[in-house]
């Protein structure tokens, strides 16, 4: 994905698939009170493959939900699967080595165009808070790119947004520098080695505010006529749907509580999920910034995890309009709301 | 050999060459029918190579920018480590002093070392270069280190005592000595030199690469895509690797023929000893007791430095009875 995760390449020394399993289910056992859960006799695994090779902030409501207990009352267990490269959560579902994703939604139709059958079944966040990011101080202005360097990444949500920063700037990709990055394009900014990042948000603040203590200057590609539509979700194979949708649906709903826990108590939820990752060298300070940071793009109480048709049309228009992708399904054939409500 | 008998054998090689390549593909292909993995998990060969003909047009940029990277670290790797060697082996203070350093430099994984490269030198070629010259040169160094200590010290002052100075010495003895380690080490180096090339790209880059490409084909699910490029990356590093054998080839005729070619290297032709070449010299040659150098009627040889007297050390002959090294001087030097 586009955004700095630095700190997650650390980690990946640090944890393994199992550990970061066996972990959550301490954790989950820690955190519940003595008699508060019914024992089930038969506790269903789910193992939730993450979109990125490291783990952070991002996975506060799953690890905070194995503490309080809400999976392990509806009879879920739910190991986080760390994956080894940042793009291959789906093919991890459709070799059967995890059940539940974390992905993005570019990646969702991506492999619905190369035939995988996976299917979003939530929102994580409702917002695209991908944009440009500058030195704290400095405004961001599009007029001004012409001959400046702007730090990209080789994922698709970069390459499906780049397009909406040229048009708007009235630019083409030979009057700007873009130095690729895979991993990091915040320090280089802040060091004065790119004139501008492209980074999410959450992850740009995160890591602005730790190194400088300020907040970065930001310019979201929503203002500049870029699709709203959210950028993570929550994925599954077809296939395993049909044959466990019972458990999906106590799995999202035992998530969404989970969210509204994390939103209510951001400090205690992060406690959690460094409590769930011991080995994992961050900070409270830095989780609990990106956690705060992440909030903003899940959308309303109300709307937690809910999808809908016209964001995935929008995403597949979007990635249809810049080359990346030959033809466009139904949104039907990228997501389902059907397993809310269990 | 005949011309026909050359023809025959490099036949011969190039079907062997394709027999393996065959192989590969043929095991690549098993594979999947095997495990039944799907094309998004593993594509054919086949198609893999498909998706490299049909994006050629890109690929070709972005393959040309790759081999650019991986040559020039490629040489600047080949002679910082040429150069290292030599001087570590010319003073022992100085290995002492920069071996561990070496060592350790090594030890330190190359992708940590990338972020701040990139952070240092920016994103252009600079960083790649070193990246790539950082994987090449260590072995180069050791190999080189390696072939220069395993002279055979009698050679080293036999020719000295035939009055050869510190230049001619290195040039007649120690650098052909060197080669054929060298191009061990280059061998090993440029099979190598590519991985430098892909990490420096995957760090930061203001030009695509074939690794960026790779990267981009990843997030976007083009399974055929990634392996089309890793194909392309593979080719580089087995032509790499097969340029260094061609030039083996050249610079260590010895290896081959029992008599020195005429022209290139002739002058410092490499046939030392009782019968060795000079490429492995102490590799090949056992050690002898010090040599007295007597002339054909067995009296001692007059050496003086700068006489102007040839010295060519496979005139040099043992008096059996002796045991001792005799030069016949005033010969006609056979080449």
């Amino acid at each position: 994905m586009t955004h700095t995760r630095s700190h997650r390449l650390i980690a990946k020394a640090a944890l393994t698939a199992v550990s970061a399993a066996s972990l959550l289910s301490a954790g989950a056992l820690a955190g519940t009170p003595a008699g508060a859960t019914p024992r089930h006799s038969k506790m269903t695994t789910l193992r939730l493959v993450y979109d990125w090779p490291g783990m952070d902030f991002e996975a506060v409501p799953i690890t905070a939900g194995s503490a309080l207990g809400y999976y392990k009352k509806v009879g879920l267990n739910v190991k986080i699967v760390i994956p080894p490269t940042t793009s291959t959560t789906v093919k991890m579902l459709a070799v059967g080595r995890g059940t539940i994703g974390f992905d993005t939604t570019t990646d969702v139709v991506f492999a619905q165009a190369e035939t995988i059958d996976v299917k979003s079944i939530a929102n994580y966040s409702q917002d695209n808070n991908w944009g440009l990011v500058g030195p704290p101080g400095k405004t961001i202005s599009l007029k001004s790119l012409k001959g400046k360097s702007v730090g990209i990444f080789t994922d698709s949500w970069t390459k499906a947004m780049m397009p909406y920063v040229l048009r708007a700037s009235g630019l083409t990709t030979a009057q700007i520098s873009e130095p690729i990055f895979t991993t990091d394009d915040i320090r280089p900014m802040l060091a004065g080695k790119i004139d501008v990042a492209t980074n999410t948000l959450n992850y740009a603040e995160a890591e602005v505010q730790n190194a400088t203590g300020k907040r970065p200057s930001v310019l979201l590609a929503t203002k500049f006529g870029a699709p709203n539509v959210p950028i993570w979700v929550y994925t599954a194979m077809s296939s395993w749907l049909k044959s466990h949708g019972s458990e999906t649906r106590k799995f999202l709903s035992a998530t969404k509580k989970a969210f509204a826990y994390s939103i209510a108590h951001p400090s205690a939820a992060v406690k959690d999920f460094l409590r769930a990752f011991p080995k994992l060298g961050s900070t409270h300070k830095y989780e609990l910034d990106g956690w705060l940071d992440t909030i903003p793009a899940l959308g309303k109480p109300g709307s937690l995890l809910v999808q809908r048709a016209s964001e995935w049309t929008q995403v597949a228009k979007a990635l249809k309009s810049v080359g990346l992708l030959s033809k466009a399904l139904p949104a039907s054939a990228y997501y389902t709301n059907a397993y809310f409500g269990g | 050999m005949t011309l026909l008998g050359r023809l025959k054998k490099g036949g011969v090689r190039v079907a062997t060459a394709i027999a393996a390549l065959a192989l590969i593909f043929g095991v690549w292909n098993l594979v999947i029918v095997v495990f039944g993995l799907k094309p998004y998990v593993l594509p054919t060969p086949q198609s893999a190579i498909a998706a490299d003909v049909d994006h050629w047009s890109v690929l070709g940029g972005l393959t040309l920018q790759t081999v650019e990277e991986t040559a020039y670290g490629f040489i600047i790797g080949a002679v910082v480590g040429f150069l290292l060697g030599v001087l570590m082996s010319a003073s022992k203070t100085v290995q002492r002093l920069i071996y561990p350093a070496l060592i350790t430099s090594q030890a330190v994984p190359i992708v940590a070392m990338a972020a701040p490269l990139v952070i240092l030198f920016g994103f252009g070629l600079l960083p790649k270069l070193v990246i790539v010259a950082w994987v090449v040169f260590f072995p180069v160094v050791v190999n080189v280190l390696d072939g220069l200590a395993h002279i055979d010290p009698d050679i080293i002052n036999l020719s000295r005592v035939l009055g050869a100075k510190r230049v001619r010495g290195f040039l007649a003895i120690r650098l052909p000595a060197t080669l054929s380690p060298l191009f061990s080490g280059l061998k090993i180096g440029a099979t190598y030199a590519v991985t430098g090339a892909v990490i420096g790209e995957w760090t930061a880059s203001a030009q695509q690469g074939l690794g960026t490409y790779l990267q981009t084909a990843n997030a976007s699910l083009d399974t055929q895509g990634v392996f089309g490029a890793t194909i392309l990356l593979t080719a580089i590093g087995v032509a790499s690797f097969l340029l260094m054998v061609g030039g083996e080839v050249l610079a260590t005729p010895w290896r081959r023929r029992s008599t020195a070619r005429r022209g290139l290297g002739a002058r410092f032709r490499p046939s030392v000893g009782v019968g060795s070449a000079a490429g492995d010299v102490g590799q090949r040659t056992p050690p002898h007791p010090a040599a007295e150098l007597v002339s054909s009627s067995g009296s001692p040889v007059p050496v003086a430095a700068g006489s102007g007297a040839r010295w060519d050390p496979a005139a040099v002959t043992r008096d059996p009875a002796t045991n001792a090294a005799e030069q016949r001087f005033g010969e006609e030097v056979p080449s």
